[in-house]
């Protein structure tokens, strides 16, 4: 019922905010993937509090320490096989940060790979 | 904790993952954990610990290139794995 009536407010409105972050459906499906593989690598941590992980929990959140954020950051790279940059990892303090440095990696090694 | 600890620890981690034996990695791993942990609990041991993993890294980025030459087969821990 909210949305009939944001729509009715600003027709335009979602779809232009959809449209800005997904602007192909392939965007949007590795998008997915990408956020169910960081998901279940927080999942695999055993100090995970898994009732409250969610994509805008952060890591205190989630009842990990800066070890735990580091070897969460370590374990990620591993599981999505490369390294990223020290400075974006230290920008990484929750699940949403992660999803969006991870997908911007993967978007950018997709284009590279297709370039050549 | 402090951000060149951390640095080194994230460091020490991805060096030890470069292992592909089993139990080489999971040794690297499992005393880094230990010993940063510890720091954590006595901040006393700080420069004791840095001093030591950076001698330590050196020699583990090292001896994942000596030791990657002579890896054969994964573990049987591992072959487990990978079937489940």
């Amino acid at each position: 019922m909210f949305l009939r009536a944001l729509r009715l407010i600003n027709p335009m409105g979602l779809q232009y905010r959809t449209f800005r972050f997904c602007s192909t459906t392939q965007n949007k499906e590795l998008l997915e993937e990408v956020t169910a593989k960081v998901l279940q690598v927080m999942k695999s941590a055993a100090k995970c509090k898994v009732e409250k992980l969610s994509e805008k929990a952060t890591f205190e959140e989630l009842g990990f320490d800066s070890l735990d954020a580091v070897e969460m950051v370590v374990a990620l790279e591993e599981n999505f096989g490369f390294d990223i940059q020290n400075e974006e990892a230290e920008r990484i303090k929750g699940v949403g940060e992660a999803i969006a440095v991870f997908y911007k990696y993967v978007v950018q090694r997709n284009s590279t790979s297709v370039k050549q | 904790m402090d951000k060149q600890v951390l640095k080194l620890y994230k460091s020490i981690l991805r060096a030890g993952n470069r292992f592909r034996d089993y139990n080489f990695r999971e040794y690297v791993i499992r005393r880094a954990k230990q010993d940063f942990r510890e720091l954590q609990n006595n901040p006393d041991l700080k420069n004791k610990v840095i001093d030591k993993y950076t001698k330590e890294l050196e020699v583990i980025q090292r001896q994942t290139i000596v030791q990657n030459l002579y890896y054969q087969t994964n573990h049987i821990i591992e072959q487990k794995q990978c079937n489940n």
